[in-house]
């Protein structure tokens, strides 16, 4: 029986479609993922699901009942349960009452739930703990207990956001078992979104794979991984023959390093993100960082940064130690970020966005019309574009304005974040373009990227993450020849 | 309550609305800025205006009015910058609400700290000699120190828009209102840009408030009777934006004086009323919080 | 706001353990303090009316608290709720002839009335926009009372308000006339908000509130109609206040405009937080060292004539805030 069906579900926000005609069934007590790349709309959809965003269109059907639009507290008293990526319990009250308060919502009379608490919290393995105050559990502990509160409200669904998240392996075992349990033993019907590719494909009775706010796949986990177009969308394309750019002639052994990161470790609160990093860029390189999403390339770029400050390990920048500075510091030691999102500020002009880190660094104004000309003469057609305000340009305009803003100073190493993302191919092709000529220049460059045949062709050469810690370092052509290692680690 | 208005009466009201309508967006622009890019309530706003109608009174004997429209700004401009710095700035972690609490507390004490250096009575303070008295405007007669007040602030607005749009300064205000992080990520120190813009804001509540002393007058809870409306202006000209700021306070203003001439009992009452039916119509003021200073 | 107490489970033996283990048994001592508080004051140099203003702006904090401490909403206009009640009893009471507790009733319930409306219009809004409509409104409420001089008295407030006996024409009447007695008029309600708030909280709406405060989105996402749950505290918290407010205007024979401002919702605020949000006595004991120090300070920190009250209660706030964020009582609750 279908439990849940979506039709032609649409989430748009102005002009951008989140989620994109999206059909979706799935059958009673069955479980279901839902992958895809970066900005897929995975996120976005799950939200749609359980009321938190209004779709623009389309039909969720629940039981046969559409709950479309429904106000999040009607959709969880339809029987909709849904687990959160980042944790979100009741900090202060006791783990017991984090139970019992949402039990006496659909459970009568208090003994009922009562009774139902202390069967929930021997589910989640959490029955010795159930007077801790909730705040001071570990964080496996409390990511159990956020799947707890989602068994509450007497679910026949489940929607579980990243369970795993920010779990070291062990501990990542024991929510699985329990994501597993909770399907065979107490017949859930269960859908998860979750970024580790050995837990979806091992638990998996069906895959949704989602790209650009669109169905790309479906089927079985083998089914899925056989899927050409499915790797395609992760790698970027498998076509080696289609040449972005040329690949740099010479080598670079002999240069400097210039930053050098050393078992460095990171949290989001109690979430360890980052585990012993390691790596470093020399001089003059094009270093690429992979991997899928989820796996930490972009809080290492934050680590670095200072932004999400490392909790041990050293960084050093130029011999100079900075994990410990301020970022505004550290972005003046001459790094800088383009972040993922490019982060234009939309109140601004283009000409204004550019000119934004010339702010007060006693750079000469002869200096700053020589780098703005040459940000110009890369890119000629956004001369006209010049007094437009950030809301107004292209995603493409945008991510050349991040480009060009990142470059304006005195900067010597340029970390990128998935700078190709949302863009058509020919716009990648002259981005990448771009890449090479700030190198050539002398720019060192950090890619991030999940679009692997972009940073494989630019890059000298490539670390690849997975769960927070860096688990391939080599040349960008090894990794490409050996298909089976670059699906496993990167694609599905 | 009189309806008969004559079309001197009006304009006379209007341009009373204007006068008090400027002083209201002096106090809200500084309050909305502060608002849109640090998040913080400020409350200490009302006593930084008490603050610079005080340095009036104390100055006045030695150095006239004139000079004191640059003096007083400055100096309630530095202790605003000391307040930021002390007392906000290792606060803003944690939860916005302690802010309004903390600026709440301050306002109490300097409160009281300005009655016990000067005292509990009122001081009544004169229109400077070029300007007292009346002008004849034709359809009416005006006060030439609320022309002037007119005037002057409708000046100093203009150079606070230049500052906001136009100086690299104003703009990476603008920008860190939108996007905090992003700034930092630049490079750029955004501790001092807070400290810079609530200095900013205190002495624009300053000059407010050496404007309004001869209109007013000059008493210790004379904060508290203008950072109420000022309050009202900023969520009915939306949150972080300028222009709500400006066309929030001479909606506010001239409502207000339109109602004193109506029925007076009313006036301070109106203001409220004015909120209320804001928010039931448009709930995120006249410019929104998307509007950031448009 | 996210200050909260941790549950108090002490480790104690004997009598000590049993009065902190058991709600029944620490009520209880606080019901005979409050009744022999009026003899027990005079000795650290207070009298009949300070014990009076204590408990009625215990009762005040208690209410508040629901709204502040256990579901974590900040408003800084309830005093709004404490005058209004007051004045419109006030005014019933002067001009028609009627018994106190039928004046007091109406003027309980016009006050909640508007408590009603206000929150309906601004509920919808949190944190600070929250807190800054609660003063806007808070206000309007002064200026109508300071500026309608022919009805509310204006600035002078309203005089006169009778107060000699409680009770029901032809069934029994008890006096109210002297301190004393009205003092054990207001423990009577005090006992009853007391029992009633502590029913309260323990009941599910209070575990509700206490989830909306820890997480709003997470009690909405599990089920609950936050919102209905949001306003209801308003009003609780207004009901409270105008209990306070009605016993406040026949203790003073008398309503002034500044039992309006948002000054005296922001002692509100002060009394609940020094003593200790989110706890069933803190609020209490606030009150009681809040007014208790406005006392002093009156009496011993006077420069050239001047009370600076303000400065002080100021300056205490402020510490509390910065230092002692979960208040006295909350100083006192061991963490789990």
């Amino acid at each position: 029986m279908e439990i849940l069906s979506a039709k032609k579900v649409c989430k748009h926000f102005g002009s951008l479609a989140a989620v994109n005609w999206v059909d979706f069934a799935v059958q009673k007590g069955e479980l279901r993922s839902i992958i895809g790349p970066n900005g897929a709309g995975k996120t976005t959809f799950f939200n749609v699901l359980t009321g938190m965003l209004p779709p623009t269109s389309g039909e969720i059907l629940f039981k046969n009942e559409n709950i479309a639009g429904l106000p999040p507290y009607e959709v969880a008293r339809k029987g909709i349960g849904r687990s959160f990526q980042i944790t979100s319990i009741f900090p202060q009250l006791t783990v017991y009452e984090n139970l019992l308060i949402p039990c006496m919502l659909y459970y009568q009379p208090k003994s009922e739930a009562i009774n139902r608490t202390w069967e929930i919290l021997e589910d989640i393995d959490l029955k010795d703990k159930a007077h801790y105050v909730a705040a001071n559990l570990s964080h496996g502990d409390k990511r159990h207990l956020d799947i707890g509160i989602a068994l509450t409200t007497k679910p026949e669904l489940l929607l579980l956001d990243e369970p795993t998240s920010g779990m070291p392996p062990e501990e990542s075992v024991r929510t699985v078992k329990l994501v597993q349990k909770l399907k065979s033993e107490k017949g859930y019907t269960i859908i998860l979104i979750e970024h580790k590719m050995d837990i979806v494909l091992s638990i998996s009775d069906r895959i949704t794979v989602l790209h650009l706010g669109e169905k790309l796949a479906e089927g079985t986990p083998a089914e899925v991984q056989a899927n050409e177009e499915v790797q395609k969308a992760y790698l970027g394309g498998l076509d080696k023959e289609y040449k972005l750019v040329n690949r740099r002639e010479g080598n670079l052994q002999n240069r400097n390093g210039l930053l050098r990161m050393e078992k460095v470790n990171a949290f989001y609160g109690e979430s360890h993100v980052l585990h012993d990093v390691s790596l470093h860029v020399k001089e003059g390189e094009i270093v690429a960082l992979l991997g899928r999403n989820g796996a930490g390339k972009t809080t290492t770029l934050r680590a670095v940064m200072g932004l999400t400050p490392a909790r041990s390990g050293t960084i050093q920048f130029q011999n100079r130690e900075i994990e410990a500075l301020p970022a505004e510091t550290i972005a003046n030691q001459g790094i800088s970020l383009v972040p993922a999102e490019r982060r234009i500020f939309a109140n601004l002009t283009l000409a204004e966005n550019l000119e934004m880190p010339f702010f007060m660094k006693g750079i000469s104004a002869q200096e700053r019309r020589k780098q703005v000309e040459a940000f110009f003469s890369d890119f000629p057609f956004l001369i006209k574009r010049k007094t437009h305000k950030g809301n107004r340009l292209s995603g493409g305009e945008q991510q050349m304005l991040a480009v060009g803003r990142g470059l304006m100073g005195h900067v010597k190493f340029m970390m990128l974040d998935e700078p190709s993302q949302g863009l058509a191919p020919m716009i990648v092709k002259h981005l990448a373009e771009v890449i090479q000529k700030i190198n050539n220049a002398g720019m060192t460059i950090l890619l991030v990227e999940q679009n692997a045949l972009m940073a494989l062709e630019l890059a000298d050469r490539v670390y690849v993450m997975d769960k927070g810690g860096i688990v391939y370092e080599g040349k960008p052509d090894d990794l490409w020849a050996n298909r089976q290692l670059s699906q496993e680690l990167l694609g599905v | 309550m009189h309806l008969n208005l004559s079309g001197t009466v009006i304009v006379t009201q209007l341009l009373n609305g204007f006068a008090l309508g400027m002083l209201f967006t002096l106090m809200a622009v500084g309050l909305t800025i502060i608002l849109g890019l640090m998040r913080v309530i400020n409350f200490t706003h009302g006593v930084l205006y008490t603050l610079g109608a005080y340095t009036l009174i104390t100055l006045h004997k030695y150095l006239g009015f004139w000079p004191i429209l640059v003096i007083a700004p400055i100096c309630v401009g530095l202790i605003g910058m000391a307040i930021e710095a002390s007392m906000i700035r290792p606060i803003y972690r944690r939860d916005p609400l302690f802010t309004l609490l903390l600026t709440f507390g301050m306002a109490m004490v300097v409160e009281d700290v300005v009655r016990l250096v000067w005292g509990d009575i009122p001081y009544p303070m004169a229109a400077p000699e070029i300007l007292s008295g009346i002008v004849n405007l034709g359809v009416c007669v005006f006060s030439k120190y609320r022309l002037f007040v007119i005037i002057f602030t409708t000046i100093l607005l203009f150079l606070v828009w230049l500052l906001l749009e136009k100086t690299a300064l104003g703009k990476t205000i603008l920008a860190g209102t939108f996007d905090r992080e992003m700034v930092v990520i630049l490079g750029i120190k955004i501790d001092l840009l807070f400290t810079l813009v609530f200095g900013i804001g205190a002495a624009l509540a300053a000059i407010a408030g050496v404007l309004s002393a001869p209109i007013r007058g000059v008493f210790p809870p004379m904060g508290t009777d203008i950072i109420m409306p000022s309050f009202v202006v900023v969520i009915i000209g939306g949150m972080g934006s300028f222009w709500g700021a400006v066309i929030g306070g001479l909606l506010v203003g001239i409502v207000k004086s339109f109602t004193v001439e109506i029925y007076s009992p009313m006036a301070d009452v109106i203001v409220f009323i004015l909120l209320a039916v804001v928010l039931l119509v448009r709930p995120r003021g006249i410019s929104g919080i998307e509007g950031l200073l448009e | 706001m996210n200050v909260s107490n941790p549950v108090s489970r002490g480790e104690s033996k004997g009598w000590f353990g049993i009065i902190r283990k058991s709600v029944y048994a620490q009520l209880a001592i606080l019901f005979v303090i409050v009744i022999i508080w009026p003899f027990v004051i005079p000795l650290i140099g207070g009298y009949d009316g300070l014990a009076i203003e204590m408990l009625i702006f215990s009762i005040f904090a208690m209410g508040f608290n629901v709204l502040l401490g256990y579901t974590g909403i900040l408003s800084f206009g309830h005093a709004a709720f404490f005058g209004l009640a007051g004045y419109a009893m006030g005014l019933i009471l002067i001009h028609m002839k009627i018994p106190i507790l039928l004046g007091m009733l109406f003027g309980i319930v016009l006050s909640t009335l508007t408590a009603a409306l206000i929150g309906l219009l601004i509920i919808r809004k949190t944190g600070i926009y929250f807190a800054m409509l609660t003063i806007a409104f808070g206000q309007m409420f002064f200026f109508i009372a300071s500026r309608w001089k022919d009805f509310t008295g204006g600035e002078d407030g309203l005089t006169g308000i009778p107060r000699d006996v409680i009770g029901i024409p032809g069934l029994f009447a008890i006096p109210i006339e002297k301190p004393l007695q009205f003092y054990y008029f207001v423990v009577a309600i005090f006992m009853i908000a007391a029992i009633l708030k502590y029913k309260l909280i323990h009941s599910h709406f209070g575990m509700v509130l206490k989830t909306i405060r820890e997480n709003e989105n997470r009690a909405k996402m599990v089920g609950y109609n936050v919102r209905q749950y949001k306003l209801a505290s308003f009003i609780i918290a207004a009901i409270y206040a105008a209990v306070a407010g009605t016993l406040y205007g026949l203790f003073l024979n008398y309503m002034f405009p500044q039992t309006l401002d948002w000054i005296r919702s922001g002692d509100i605020v002060i009394m609940t937080l020094v003593g200790g949000m989110g706890t069933f006595f803190g609020p209490i004991i606030g009150a009681g060292v809040v007014v208790a120090l406005r006392v002093l300070i009156s009496i011993y920190a006077k420069i050239g004539g001047l009370v600076f009250w303000q400065f002080f209660m100021g300056i205490i706030f402020l510490i509390f805030v910065l230092f002692f964020p979960r208040g006295i009582w909350g100083f006192f609750q061991k963490r789990e």
